[in-house]
């Protein structure tokens, strides 16, 4: 058999070993229902608190000039100083939700029965009579009080031989290039982590190495395997699409807000996300044949490290001038989240994308050989665990049947 | 010739698990590799199908493209001692799955399994997960596994293992059967009894040697002994009365009453029945042939008396 029909028949093997239509519609229809629960619930949430009125009483000490909108759900009514106390007695008796007592221009005093979550539109008409009042005492007009208030306009152009910032969508565009990395590689290592212990457990290497050589096995159940880490790159991205269209049709002016994304820097980061889950595959391939029990293996906290470089890239997202960005953009174990990051963000020259680009290749290329050589080692030895000596020697030892 | 192992050797951390062994398997032919556990057959095997190299000598496999290092892997069907099996997985997947790694087309593959389920009574389950058969028919599907693709050379590790008196037999003709189709069988069993039925040819190791080889009667020629009478008396009698009967090789005490004498090939029959005829009073005279189990048995416990300090 050619290396590469073994390649795909061991890919199409652990692709599917995993993947169950039943299972993957019924997850579509359950995260579906859940979207559709969810901005069902935040809409009737809304219509509630839109239909909710609170009876609040206000006895204005200091005579502010209150005004009231009618059409708030803040139902206001006056009283004078000689009701107060029937007024406590019917906030009490839950007649009313408050009583406001305006004791002066500076301060007030809330009686409530239950939590006040008219808040925010009370503080606003106090705040707002209090400032004509103030703005009246001074005798100042609220039209040039307004104007005052206005932020300065300020016009920002860029100088021809500088460079355009990245627009929000593409800030937006790194962000889901990390979210995609560091859920492909999730899924990845939960996949590689069950799928080589329960062959290992199951004593089928055997089987499989005397039909092909190390390396196709290693190579198809990196690329099978990944499919899964990629499958949810496209569930990321199909239901990205999704809300983008809802904004497109509902918001609009968001839309064109956040500007436009060139297609180089989605390709360009495309291109490292793909390599990155590939290269961490492979290197989670190898390491998991060296687990004996996973249940018990304290190697298995190793298993995190791939997420570590994408972890790392959140905190640097508003800095990506910097120079430990730059760096960390050319070593292959970190570049697959740290060179989109800075490409979509900054200018950087198209000779660094493409050397970095070709280090991780190569990176990825000698991980997975290296990769086939612990596995092969690692996948007949049972009952215990190869010491790191082992498995550097392992490293360094050709296969035999090739 | 199919297969030649010259003089293989594998040396572990600190155990020569194999030592200069030599053995060849034809076409046409089925041959026994024999054992007690940690004796080097599984090193062995792994060095024939290419897992691990020997150390020093030297494997020839003469493969249609040409004499190989190892059994070449699409003339090879396998069956290893540790059932492995994707045990999540339905049995028919599993088996076009491997059909297919040893370079089967889809189509070929697909009616081969379909025969081969037929002819294991397995069609009806093939759609199951193979956790859900019993031992004997998980062995089944290994064996499947290891003939879908006809292999020119088939290495079985205890192709007996799991099965009834019944599938046993039933295994045993299709071996039978194989072996007039011209396929190569190297087989490991603890099955004596149907080994020694089986195979035309027998290598038994201890501690990574090669202890004896040959044919069933070139085994009990080496071995010293042509056959085995077991005499039943009407009263005790002791065993040293047989001890110095000219033939004698080996005295068993089965009962009080009750002895077995294993007779070395160069055995008098004549006279040694005037010897058992003076003694007391005989019931009953049961004679067979040497077999594979005291055999092996025999050369065994030699090699480990010489081997103890």
């Amino acid at each position: 058999m050619k290396p590469w029909s073994s390649v795909l028949t061991v890919a199409r093997w652990e692709f599917m070993r995993y993947f169950k239509w039943k299972q993957e519609l019924l997850m579509f229809g359950i995260l579906i229902g859940f979207y559709a629960l969810l901005g069902f619930g935040q809409a009737a949430l809304e219509l509630a608190k839109r239909n909710t009125e609170y009876q609040v009483e206000v006895l204005n000490l200091a005579g502010l000039p209150l005004g009231f909108d009618p059409a708030s759900n803040l139902k206001v009514s006056r009283i004078d100083p000689g009701e107060e106390v029937w007024s406590r007695r019917k906030v009490g008796l839950g007649e009313i939700d408050a009583l406001v007592i305006v004791r002066s221009v500076d301060a007030a005093e809330l009686i409530a029965h239950s939590e006040p979550r008219f808040m925010d539109a009370l503080r606003q008409t106090l705040d707002r009579a209090r400032r004509e009042h103030e703005l009246a005492a001074a005798g100042v007009a609220q039209a040039d009080f307004e104007r005052w208030t206005q932020p300065m306009t300020i016009e920002v152009s860029y100088h021809e031989e500088g460079r355009l910032p990245a627009t929000r969508a593409e800030k937006v565009l790194v962000i889901v290039f990390l979210v995609m990395l560091l859920s492909a590689i999730m899924t990845s290592f939960a996949y590689f982590f069950v799928s080589i212990t329960s062959e290992k457990q199951a004593r089928v290497a055997e089987q499989i190495v005397s039909a092909i050589p190390t390396q196709a096995w290693i190579d198809g159940k990196i690329l099978g395997i990944s499919g899964h880490g990629l499958k949810s790159v496209l569930y990321i991205a199909l239901f990205g699409g999704l809300a983008l269209l809802a904004l497109a049709k509902f918001a609009p002016e968001l839309m064109a807000k956040a500007g436009g994304i060139s297609p180089d820097k989605l390709a360009v980061g495309l291109a490292f996300v793909l390599l990155g889950i590939l290269f961490w595959s492979a290197f989670m391939a190898g390491f998991a044949a060296t687990i004996d029990d996973p249940n018990n293996s304290a190697r298995s906290t190793v298993m995190f490290v791939p997420m570590l470089p994408v972890i790392l890239a959140f905190p640097v997202l508003d800095h990506p001038e910097l120079g430990v960005v730059a760096f960390l953009s050319w070593i292959p174990v970190t570049s697959m989240a740290f060179m989109p990051l800075r490409h979509a963000l900054t200018d950087v020259p198209w000779w660094e994308v493409a050397g970095s680009l070709a280090l991780l290749a190569l990176l990825t290329f000698y991980m997975r050989r290296y990769a086939s050589r612990i596995f092969r080692a690692g996948m007949f030895m049972y009952g215990k665990e190869p010491s790191w000596r082992e498995m550097w020697r392992w490293m360094r030892e050709p296969d035999p049947a090739q | 010739m199919l297969l030649a192992a010259e003089s293989i050797t594998k040396q572990y951390a600190t155990v020569r698990a194999v030592e200069a062994l030599s053995f060849t398997l034809d076409s046409g032919r089925i041959h026994a590799l024999l054992g007690p556990n940690g004796a080097g057959k599984t090193s062995t095997v792994r060095m024939l199908i290419g897992l691990t190299r020997p150390d020093a000598g030297r494997i020839a496999y003469h493969a249609r493209a040409g004499v190989q290092g190892h059994v070449a892997a699409d003339e090879l069907g396998y069956l290893p001692e540790e059932r492995g099996l994707y045990v999540d997985q339905p049995v028919l997947a599993q088996v076009l799955y491997l059909a297919r790694l040893r370079g089967m087309a889809g189509a070929d593959a697909r009616r081969e399994a379909a025969r081969w389920l037929e002819r294991f009574a397995l069609a009806d389950r093939a759609k199951e997960k193979v956790s859900a058969l019993s031992k004997g028919n998980q062995q089944k599907v290994q064996l499947i596994t290891a003939l879908i693709h006809r292999p020119r050379c088939l290495i079985l590790d205890e192709p007996f293992s799991g099965f009834d008196p019944i599938n046993q037999e039933l295994t045993l003709e299709l071996l039978r059967e194989l072996r007039a189709q011209g396929v190569g069988i190297l087989l490991s069993a603890h099955q004596m009894q149907l080994v020694e039925r089986l195979a035309d040819r027998i290598v038994l190791m201890n501690r990574g040697r090669q202890v004896m080889a040959g044919t069933m009667d070139e085994l009990r020629r080496e071995a010293g002994l042509a056959g085995r009478l077991t005499l039943t008396f009407d009263e005790a009698v002791p065993e040293t009365l047989f001890a110095s009967l000219p033939g004698v090789a080996v005295v068993e005490r089965l009962a009080s009453d009750r002895v077995a004498l294993l007779l070395g090939d160069r055995a008098d029959l004549n006279a040694l029945l005037v010897g058992i005829g003076r003694g007391a009073r005989l019931k009953a005279i049961a004679s067979e042939a040497i077999g594979l189990h005291e055999i092996y048995l025999r050369a065994v416990s030699t090699i480990e008396a010489e081997v103890q300090p």
